[in-house]
C-alpha cells in the first residue's frame, strides 16, 4: 500500500470499483426479477430503474448526516448492501407464491438497496476528502471507478453471471463480493475503527449466511433445472406429490408438473373450454359437479359460467397446487378466483380412494389427470377406476376425460376411448388444437345417448356449435385404432403413452 | 444385558426339558429377540423359547376346568380356519379351534401398521385349476371371483389380481421384465430354457394311465402312474442331469422356483415336486391370463380373514395343547391357557389335527408315530421393511416381485404394490429367505443365535446389490424367524407310505389336517386337508344325528 499522502490509496479504489459493479448488478437483478415475477418486462425495467436511481438519491442525501467515524459507517453500509443486495433475489422467489401485495415488498427491498447503495459513493468521498487528496484527483478517480465498474457489470451480468449462475447465485455472489470489500477496509484500517469489535462480527455473520446462501441456492430454485425451461422460472417448488413449476415470459405464465406442460396462460382457455363446455351441453340441468384433478382451479372458473350448478366438488391430491391456485393474486386472475367461490368444496384427496368410498351422485364428472406416464397414474384411467366412477355418476349424468393427444399418441387415446366403452359406457370422443399441446383430446362418456340439451354459451372465446361439430371428425392420421383395454393387470396404457410419446420426443 | 441372559437360560431350559427343541419357532410365541440397531429399527420375532417353560408350569397346577366339545380343532392356520368354515356351513356350531400364539392365521399371517398391512409369510395365490372346485366355489361365495362368463370362466375381482408390473429380476445391472433369464445369455442357454418349458408344457397336459392329470393341484387329485411318481425317485438336480440340462441360467431359475415354493435346493427336492411345480396350475380366467395371482397387502392374511370372520367366537388363542388321549367314545385333550396361567381340559368327540405332524410324538405319545421322523420343514426367515423411495434401478419399474439373480435370498415384494392411490410416501417390502445353506437342523440352530443387528446387515448385503443406495431409505425392519415354515418335498416323500400313513384318521375320532400331509405348503393344499377333514367329521356327525343329515 501506497503511503505517499497525495496519492489516493489503491484500496479505497478498488472498493469504489467493487461497490459500483455490484450496486449495477443489483439493479438489473432488481429489473430482471420484477420482469420475471411480474411480465411486461419494459415498465417493470423502468420502474425498477427509476426507483433504483431515486432510491440512491435518497442515499446520497442522506450522506450529509454523516460526520463522525466515517470508515466505520462505511464499512457497516457495505455490509448492508452485501446482506440486503444478496439475499433480496432469494426473499422474493420464497414469498412469491405466499404473499397478496407481493410488488410493494419488491420495490421496498429494491428501494432499500438502492439507499444504501447511494451512500457508498458519497462516504466514501468524504473519506477520502478528510484526507488530504485533491479533490479534483477524488472526483476524477472516484467516478473513473465508479463508470468503469458499471460497465463491467452491464456487460458480464447478461454474459456470464445470468447463464452460468443464474439470478439467485448471482445475488449471493455480489453480495459476497460487497462483503469482501467491507472485510478488506475493515482489515487494512482496523486501528482507526472505532467499532471493530462489532463491525468484524457482522462482518463474519453477514460473509458466513452469504456463503451458505450461495452454496445452496439451488434448494431455493435449482439453475440446472432453470436451464431446461425455455422460459424463465417464477416459482418451483417440491410438493410431497411433485415438482410445481411456473414460468414467465411477458405475460405468458405457464405451469409445469414433473416437467410437463399443464397450461399457458396463452391458450389455456381452448383446452379448458373444450374439456367443459361440450360437457355441458349434454348434461340435462347440471347442479352438482365433481372435477377430478385441475387443481389450478381453471376447468371450474368455466363450470361457475353455469348459474344452474349449485355445487362443485374438486378432488386434487396436491394442497400446495390447490393452495397455489387460491392464494397467489397472478394466480387468481388467471383462474378467476374460481376456488375460492362459495360453491367449491377443494378436497386434498387421493381421487381412487375417494371414488371408492364415495356415496353422493354428480351430474357431471371432469376428469382432469396428468397423462399416463407412470404406473401409478396408468390406474386413473383403469377400466376399474372407470366401473367405480358408474357408482358415482348420476344414471342421466355425463363424464368428459381427458386422454392425451390423439395426434401424438392415437393408441393410448383409443385406448381410453376403448376402455371407457369396456365398462358399459358410449362415448363421444372430439379433439381441439391448442397451440402450446397440440392437437389434444377428450372423450365424453355417459350411460345416456348423446343428445344435445343445451346451447353453448355465447361469451365463450373458442367453442362454439360449429367448433364442437368438427372436433368430433378424426382425420386419417388419428383415426381409430384396435387397442386393449386398460386394465390394473397389465397397464397397457402406460406401455402405449410411452412408446407412442418416445417417438415424437 | 440381562434379559438376553433369561433368553438364553429359558432357551436352555426348553432343549432339556421336552424334547421339544427342535419345534423351535412353529410354536413361536411372539417373543422379542433383540429390539433394534443403532440406526434402524425393528424386531426379530418367531423364535420361541419358553415352550418349555409353559409345559413345567402347566403340569404343576390343578385343573381350573373341563370343556366338553363336538368338534376340536388344533390350530388356526389355513386348514384349521377352512374345517371350521365349512362345518360351520354345514350347521355344526359346536366346534372350538385352539391356537397357540396371540393370533390366528399360521402361514397366512400377517402385520399391520400406519403405513399398510404387510404379510408374515404366504402372500399369494395362483388363480386355481378349474378342478379345484371347491377353492373356486370358496373364492366366489367370497367375491374373490365376482361371476362367470358366458364360457363359464370366472370372472376375478380386479382388485385382487396381480397388477401390473409383476416380476423383475435384476441381471448384471439391469431389471429385466419377467423372472426367467432373458437378458445377456447365450444362445445355448436360450435353447436349453425354450426346450426345458416345452418339456413342462408337455408336462402340464400329461394324464396318467388312469386318465387322471400327471401333476395337478390338490395334489391327492395327480396320476398314481409309475411313469411320474417315479420321478419321486430321484432329485431334480439329477433329473435335470439325466436330461441333459446344464445351462447356468436354467438351472439358477428353476432353483429359485423350488427353493421359493417348498424352501427345498435342487439337490434335495424331488424331481416329482420339482416338474409339480411347473406343471400342476392350469388356472384360466376371464381377465386374467393362467398363470396370473391373485394377492393382496397381506398377502394370504385377506383370505385368511375371510375364512374366519364368522367364527371368530370359535376361535380360542394363546392355547398351548401340550396332550391328547384317545378315550373310548370320546378325545381328552389338555390344554393350558398361557396368557391367563390356567390348564383346561377338553372333552372332544372329534378331534382335527391342524399342526404340523412333527408334533405327534410330543403330544400322542402312545401312539405309533415313528413315520413322522420323515416329515422335514424347512426354516425361513421373512423381513418386513419400510422404507423411503428409493432408486429403484435401471430397467422394469418396480414391480410386485422383485428378484436379484444369485442373490442371496430369494427377493422382496412391494407389499403396498396393490394400492391405487397415488404417491405412496412409504414402501413395504417383504424379503423372503429360506434357510438352505446347511440342513434344516443346523440352519434353525444358527437362526435362533442371531441378532436384529446381524439379520439386517445380511439382508442390506443382499439387496444392496441390486440398490447400493438402500440403507439410508430403511426406516425399519421387523424380522421373524420361521423354524418350521415349509414341509420339504424331498426325495420319496411325496409318493411315500409315511404321508399316506400320517393322513389315516385314528379311529374316526382324530382326523388330520395341514398342508404337511401333502409334502407341498401351499394354500390349495392346505384348503384341501381342511376341506376334506370337515367332510369326514360331518359325515360321521350326520350317522350320529338324522336331524343334520337332512340339512346337508
Amino acid at each position: 500500500m501506497d503511503k505517499n499522502a497525495t496519492k489516493i490509496p489503491f484500496l479505497l479504489l478498488f472498493s469504489v470499483f467493487l461497490v459500483a459493479t455490484c450496486g449495477l448488478i443489483y439493479e438489473l437483478i432488481a429489473g430482471t426479477l420484477a420482469s420475471y415475477l411480474m411480465g411486461d418486462s419494459i415498465s417493470q425495467f423502468s420502474i425498477i430503474i427509476g426507483l433504483y436511481l431515486f432510491s440512491m438519491g435518497i442515499g446520497s442525501f442522506c450522506s450529509k448526516y454523516f460526520d463522525e467515524n466515517l470508515l466505520d459507517w462505511f464499512i457497516q453500509i457495505e455490509l448492508l448492501v452485501g446482506l440486503v443486495g444478496g439475499i433480496t433475489s432469494s426473499i422474493l422467489f420464497i414469498i412469491f407464491n405466499s404473499v397478496e401485495s407481493f410488488q410493494w415488498i419488491l420495490y421496498g427491498l429494491i428501494s432499500l438497496t438502492g439507499i444504501f447503495v447511494g451512500l457508498e459513493i458519497p462516504l466514501l468521498m468524504q473519506i477520502l476528502n478528510q484526507s488530504n487528496f485533491g479533490f479534483k484527483d477524488i472526483i476524477s478517480k472516484v467516478f473513473t471507478f465508479d463508470y468503469v465498474g458499471a460497465l463491467l457489470a452491464s456487460i458480464l451480468f447478461p454474459l456470464v453471471f445470468m447463464p452460468k449462475m443464474g439470478l439467485i447465485r448471482t445475488s449471493f455472489f455480489f453480495g459476497i463480493l460487497n462483503t469482501l470489500v467491507a472485510l478488506l477496509v475493515l482489515y487494512h484500517y482496523s486501528k482507526e475503527l472505532k467499532y471493530r469489535t462489532t463491525l468484524w462480527l457482522q462482518a463474519f455473520f453477514v460473509f458466513i449466511l452469504l456463503t451458505l446462501g450461495f452454496i445452496f441456492s439451488d434448494k431455493i430454485l435449482s439453475w440446472a433445472e432453470a436451464s431446461t425451461y425455455d422460459e424463465k422460472i417464477i416459482f418451483a417448488k417440491t410438493s410431497p406429490y411433485q415438482r410445481i413449476v411456473l414460468t414467465r415470459q411477458d405475460n405468458n405464465i405457464k405451469l409445469f408438473l414433473n416437467r410437463n406442460l399443464q397450461f399457458s396462460s396463452f391458450d389455456e382457455y381452448r383446452y379448458h373450454e373444450a374439456l367443459i363446455h361440450p360437457l355441458m351441453t349434454f348434461t340435462k340441468n347440471p347442479e352438482k359437479i365433481l372435477v377430478l384433478g385441475g387443481g389450478d382451479g381453471m376447468a371450474v372458473r368455466e363450470l361457475l359460467k353455469y348459474t344452474s350448478i349449485k355445487s362443485i366438488t374438486l378432488i386434487d391430491l396436491d394442497a400446495d397446487m390447490t393452495n397455489l391456485f387460491r392464494k397467489n393474486e397472478m394466480l387468481t386472475r388467471l383462474n378467476q378466483n374460481a376456488l375460492n367461490n362459495i360453491k367449491v368444496k377443494v378436497l386434498n384427496q387421493d381421487a381412487f380412494l375417494w371414488i371408492k368410498q364415495n356415496k353422493i351422485l354428480f351430474d357431471a364428472i371432469v376428469i382432469d389427470f396428468p397423462d399416463p406416464n407412470n404406473f401409478a397414474l396408468g390406474k386413473l384411467y383403469s377400466n376399474t377406476f372407470y366401473r367405480e366412477l358408474t357408482h358415482t355418476l348420476a344414471p342421466e349424468g355425463f363424464i368428459v376425460v381427458q386422454s392425451t393427444s390423439p395426434f401424438m399418441a392415437p393408441k393410448s387415446y383409443w385406448c381410453v376411448n376403448k376402455t371407457l366403452q369396456s365398462v358399459g359406457f358410449k362415448t363421444l370422443p372430439y379433439h381441439v388444437y391448442v397451440p402450446s399441446f397440440g392437437d389434444w383430446g377428450y372423450v365424453l362418456a355417459s350411460k345416456q345417448a348423446f343428445i344435445s340439451r343445451n346451447v353453448f354459451q355465447r361469451n365463450l372465446r373458442f367453442m362454439n356449435d360449429e367448433t364442437f361439430k368438427q372436433s368430433q371428425f378424426f382425420p386419417k392420421d388419428m383415426a381409430q385404432r384396435a387397442t386393449e383395454i386398460n386394465k390394473l393387470n397389465n397397464q397397457i396404457l402406460v406401455q402405449y403413452f410411452e412408446e407412442e410419446w418416445a417417438k415424437v420426443m | 444385558m440381562g434379559k438376553s441372559d433369561v433368553d438364553k437360560i429359558s432357551r436352555k431350559e426348553f432343549l432339556e426339558l421336552s424334547g421339544l427343541a427342535l419345534v423351535g419357532s412353529t410354536l413361536g410365541l411372539q417373543s422379542l429377540v433383540s429390539c433394534e440397531s443403532e440406526k434402524i429399527h425393528g424386531k426379530v420375532v418367531g423364535a420361541n423359547h419358553a415352550i418349555g417353560h409353559l409345559v413345567k408350569k402347566a403340569i404343576s397346577l390343578p385343573i381350573f376346568q373341563s370343556k366338553k366339545t363336538q368338534v376340536l380343532i388344533i390350530g388356526s392356520g389355513i386348514s384349521g380356519l377352512v374345517a371350521g368354515y365349512y362345518l360351520q356351513k354345514a350347521g355344526i356350531t359346536d366346534y372350538e379351534i385352539l391356537e397357540l400364539e396371540n393370533h390366528i392365521g399360521g402361514n397366512a399371517t400377517f402385520g399391520e401398521d400406519a403405513v399398510g398391512r404387510y404379510p408374515w409369510a404366504a402372500h399369494y395365490l395362483p388363480i386355481p385349476s378349474p378342478e379345484n372346485k371347491i377353492l373356486i366355489d370358496f373364492l366366489a361365495e367370497n367375491k374373490i371371483i365376482t361371476g362367470f362368463d358366458a364360457n363359464g370362466l370366472p370372472i376375478y375381482d380386479e382388485y385382487s389380481l396381480c397388477f401390473h408390473p409383476e416380476e423383475r429380476l435384476f441381471v448384471k445391472g439391469y431389471w429385466q421384465e419377467g423372472l426367467i433369464p432373458n437378458l445377456d445369455i447365450s444362445e445355448e442357454d436360450k435353447t436349453q430354457i425354450e426346450q426345458f418349458l416345452a418339456k413342462m408344457e408337455l408336462f402340464k397336459h400329461a394324464r396318467g394311465n388312469d386318465g387322471k392329470w400327471a401333476f395337478t393341484i390338490p395334489l391327492a387329485y395327480s396320476s398314481a402312474d409309475n411313469a411320474f411318481t417315479n420321478f419321486d425317485k430321484l432329485t431334480m438336480k439329477e433329473w435335470l442331469a439325466k436330461e441333459g440340462f446344464t445351462s447356468k441360467a436354467l438351472l439358477w431359475y428353476i432353483n429359485y422356483c423350488v427353493l421359493d415354493d417348498y424352501g427345498t435346493p435342487l439337490s434335495e427336492v424331488s424331481a416329482w415336486a420339482g416338474i409339480h411345480y411347473f406343471a400342476s396350475r392350469k388356472g384360466n380366467a376371464a381377465n386374467a391370463k393362467g398363470n396370473d395371482v391373485l394377492t393382496w397387502s397381506e398377502g394370504n392374511g385377506f383370505l385368511m380373514k375371510l375364512l374366519a370372520k364368522n367364527q371368530l367366537k370359535n376361535i380360542k388363542t394363546q392355547r398351548l395343547v401340550y396332550q391328547i388321549e384317545e378315550k373310548s367314545d370320546s378325545v381328552l385333550v389338555d390344554v393350558f391357557d398361557w396368557k391367563n396361567e390356567k390348564r383346561e381340559t377338553y372333552t372332544a368327540n372329534q378331534v382335527i389335527w391342524a399342526i404340523p405332524q412333527m408334533l405327534r410324538p410330543y403330544l400322542m405319545p402312545k401312539q405309533a408315530s415313528e413315520f413322522v421322523k420323515r416329515f422335514s420343514y424347512s426354516p425361513w426367515i421373512v423381513a418386513n421393511l419400510e422404507t423411503k423411495p428409493f432408486d429403484s434401478g435401471r430397467g422394469q419399474a418396480l414391480s410386485w416381485d422383485n428378484v436379484i439373480y444369485e442373490g442371496e435370498g430369494l427377493g422382496y415384494i412391494l407389499a403396498n404394490h396393490q394400492n391405487v392411490n397415488q404417491g405412496q410416501k412409504t414402501w413395504q417390502l417383504t424379503y423372503y429367505k429360506p434357510l438352505v445353506r446347511e440342513m434344516p437342523v443346523e440352519e434353525r440352530k444358527k437362526a435362533i443365535e442371531k441378532t436384529h443387528e446381524n439379520w439386517l446387515s445380511e439382508i442390506i448385503a443382499d439387496l444392496k446389490k441390486a440398490h447400493p443406495k438402500i440403507e439410508e431409505a430403511i426406516l425399519k425392519m421387523d424380522v421373524k424367524i420361521w423354524g418350521h415354515a415349509m414341509i420339504r418335498p424331498t426325495v420319496g416323500f411325496i409318493h411315500g407310505r409315511e404321508r399316506q400313513m400320517a393322513q389315516q384318521s385314528l379311529n374316526e375320532k382324530i382326523h388330520f389336517a395341514h398342508s404337511d400331509l401333502s409334502g407341498v405348503s401351499i394354500f390349495e393344499e392346505a384348503f384341501y386337508h381342511g376341506y376334506e377333514t370337515a367332510k369326514k367329521i360331518i359325515k360321521n356327525y350326520a350317522n350320529s344325528n338324522v336331524d343334520t343329515l337332512a340339512k346337508i
